[in-house]
This record gives structure tokens, sequence and C-alpha cells, in this order.
């Protein structure tokens, strides 16, 4: 690919008269800059060394990385292997050599873009459907995938609706009408994998899990919201001990995840407690921001000021 | 019998037989007989409904002959309903 004009972009194919240059060409530096993407498609069609070569292949990942050190994205399109199992042809320089490396495949019908390998925070699975008819990609998502979210939702819920409910409950509720019912193994997979996340569960005697809690369920919000009460703030800034606001041990007690049996107030009379975050519980997050916490926060700094202001008059 | 007549029996006789978001079938108030004829011909019975959904869908869009092309998280569930760009934002 290479510019004609300021803004235009065309590919640079073996049809012109200029063909395009090898990757240790240096002409390709006069184009590598901040906002160019280049595209090599293949990328063995733009080198001669062995694929299979470790020392030939990094010399060709060093030239792809030179384009992209004077600030160019570069984009490499290179072959799968036979036997579809790493992802990519020939040595392991290859991906060593990239920062990001996708491995294009079909599943359920759709375009998948899986990644092998990352060194920056990318999307794991990227899912294309073809529409022929628009010549366009849409994006799509697996099945397997939504079921999965959508069994993870389901088990959240009802661990939500019943606070210390067991396994069996569980999967007996979500099969209730489904015609072909989810495995008991498939339901405490997903219980495994998610503990600890979203939900923690309390073992019996055996070890054996018994009751499920979900971590961050809505009346826990509640409940913390309502704890930033004012009296709250004023003991704080007063100085005072943080404890409960009232006897009811900072309304902690009924909580339904359980298991916060107790009162969240410090144990150590000097001890402050923030508004929005009992001793015993990490801080609750609502879009992006701690429950209630920053209108709490700038309304005790402001009255702290107040106070201090008070405090230097004579 | 044919399966959309079995359908429609147990929908008279007061049961739902009904495909969820996921696309899977979920069956209320059926007798043993039913499920196990649902279960066993469970990928005939899919295919009804979703004949049924994408009625549905083809009827709601005015006989569009691009309402397929919507995209699902576009239709109200399951009503079948095209949702306004604002509504669909909210799902």
């Amino acid at each position: 690919m290479y510019r004609d004009g300021e803004n235009a972009h065309r590919h640079w194919g073996m049809w012109c008269d200029d063909e395009p240059p090898l990757l240790d060409n240096s002409l390709l530096l006069t184009f590598a800059r901040p906002g160019v993407v280049l595209f090599f498609d293949a990328l063995i069609r733009f080198h001669r060394a062995d694929e299979n070569s470790p020392s030939a292949m990094s010399q060709v990942m060093a030239c792809l990385r030179r384009l992209q050190s004077q600030g160019a994205t570069v984009i490499a399109f290179h072959h799968r292997d036979k036997k579809l199992e790493a992802g990519y042809r020939g040595t392991a320089e290859i991906p060593s050599g990239a920062d990001v490396l996708y491995s294009l495949g079909k599943e359920e019908g759709n375009l998948v873009l899986r990644a092998v390998k990352a060194r920056v925070q990318v999307d794991q699975v990227v899912t294309f459907t073809a529409d022929w008819d628009e010549a366009r990609l849409v994006p799509a998502e697996l099945n397997s995938v939504l079921e999965k979210r959508a069994l993870v939702d389901e088990i959240r819920d009802q661990i939500r609706r019943n606070p210390g409910t067991s396994q069996s409950r569980i999967a007996k509720n979500i099969n209730a009408t489904l015609v072909k019912p989810i495995s008991r193994w498939r339901i405490q997979r997903v219980l495994d994998q998610h503990e600890g996340s979203l939900w923690r569960a309390d073992r019996g005697p055996s070890g054996t899990k018994t009751a499920y809690f979900d971590l961050f369920s809505t009346s826990q919000k509640e409940l913390l919201i309502d704890d930033s009460s004012n009296t709250r703030a004023q003991q704080v800034v007063d100085g005072g001990p943080a404890g409960p606001a009232s006897g009811a041990a900072a309304g902690l007690g009924t909580m339904e995840s359980g298991g916060l049996t107790q009162p969240a107030g410090a144990a150590d009379p000097c001890q402050q407690v923030l508004p929005t975050q009992p001793a015993d519980l990490p801080p609750t997050y609502e879009g992006g921001r701690s429950a209630g916490g920053l209108a709490d926060m700038d309304a005790q700094v402001r009255r702290c000021r107040n106070d201090d202001e008070k405090g230097a008059q004579p | 019998m044919t399966a959309s007549q079995f359908v429609a029996r147990i929908r008279k006789n007061g049961g739902r037989v009904w495909l969820d978001q996921l696309g899977r079938l979920n069956a209320e108030g059926v007798s043993e007989n039913q499920m196990k004829e649902l279960s066993d011909s469970h990928d005939l019975f899919v295919a009804v409904l979703r004949e049924e959904i994408a009625g549905k869908r083809w009827e709601r869009s005015g006989k569009d002959p691009k309402w397929w092309r919507y995209p699902e998280e576009a239709w109200s569930y399951p009503e079948q309903e095209l949702l306004t760009a604002d509504a669909n934002a909210m799902l």
C-alpha cells in the first residue's frame, strides 16, 4: 500500500510499475510515520527468509519492528499451520516478534479472531459474520459465549434471589422449564469459575460447598449508601469513634450475602471509617465510581475546611 | 400429528412452549409424555418455533424482504417488534 496524495491510499501490488519493496528495503521507512497503517498481505511475499528458521525470521520481524518504531501501525497477514494447532505457520520467532497475534478461524459459521499472543490488553475473541449481500462484516458473538454468559447471569440471579441457596437448587430452578436441561457438572463448573468474583460459597464440615451468597447484591449497595448518612460523616469529622450509627450494627447484620456478622464499626475506638466503606468490606462500585462516595467525600472535605477555618479564628 | 399441531395442542391445553433469547427450547405446563416428545424431537420443535418467530418478525417489519438483516437484539422478545435505536441501546 502506498500513499497517493495526502489522504488517499492505494494498493501497492505486483501490477504496479514500481513493485512493492521487500521488508528490508529502506524505501518503506519513508511511509512509516505516526497515523499510517501498513498492511503486508501476505508476509511471505515481502521476504525471502525461511519461515522455519528462527534466526532468519527474527531479522524479518526486526524489519517490521523498525517500521513500527517509526510510529506506523504494522499489520502483517500470515498463513496458519496445516494442522491448525499453533495458529501460525513457521517458527515461534514470528509470534515473538509481534505485539499481538490473532489467529483467524471459522466457528459456528462466523469468522473468529482468537488472540494467540497479546503483549497489550486486547479482546481475546473477536467474532464477525459475513453479510455477503452487502459485502461487509458484521460484529457478532458466538452462541457458546452467549450461552455461557447467560448461564452466569442466571446463576447469579438465582443466588441473589435466594441467598444461601445450594447447587442442586440452583440447577433445579435453572432447568425448571428447559426441555434440554443444563447438566449439574456444567453449573458446578461455572460456580467454581466465578467463586470469589461474583459469589462466595460457605463450606460444610466436610469441606463441600453448601450455600452460595452473592458478593455484590443490590440490597448490599443500598445498605452501604444508607450507611453513609450524615451521622456517620459527622462522627468522622468530629474525630470520634466510628461505631455503628445505631444499635443495629450499621445495618450490616441484615445483609443478604451473609457472613458479615461483625458490626461494621471500627474495633479500635481511634480507628476512623470512611462513610461508604465498612471496616470489613471491599468498596462497592457502581458504574465505575464508589457508590455514593464522591459526593459524601466532597461534603466531608468542605465540612473539615469550615471547621479548620472556624478553629483558626480567635 | 405434526409438530406444529403438537405445539398448538399444548397451547390449547394451557401449556407453554417457547424459545428463549438464546434459542433454547422451554416448556411449561406440559405432561410427562409431551415433555418426552419435545425432548426426543428437540430440533424439530426448535425449527418450528424459529419459523414462528421469523414469521412474526417478517410481519412486524411490514413484510420487509430484508427483515432478517436487522440484528437479533433490535427485536423485542417475545413480541418480536422492531425496537427503536434508543430502546435497542437499553438492551
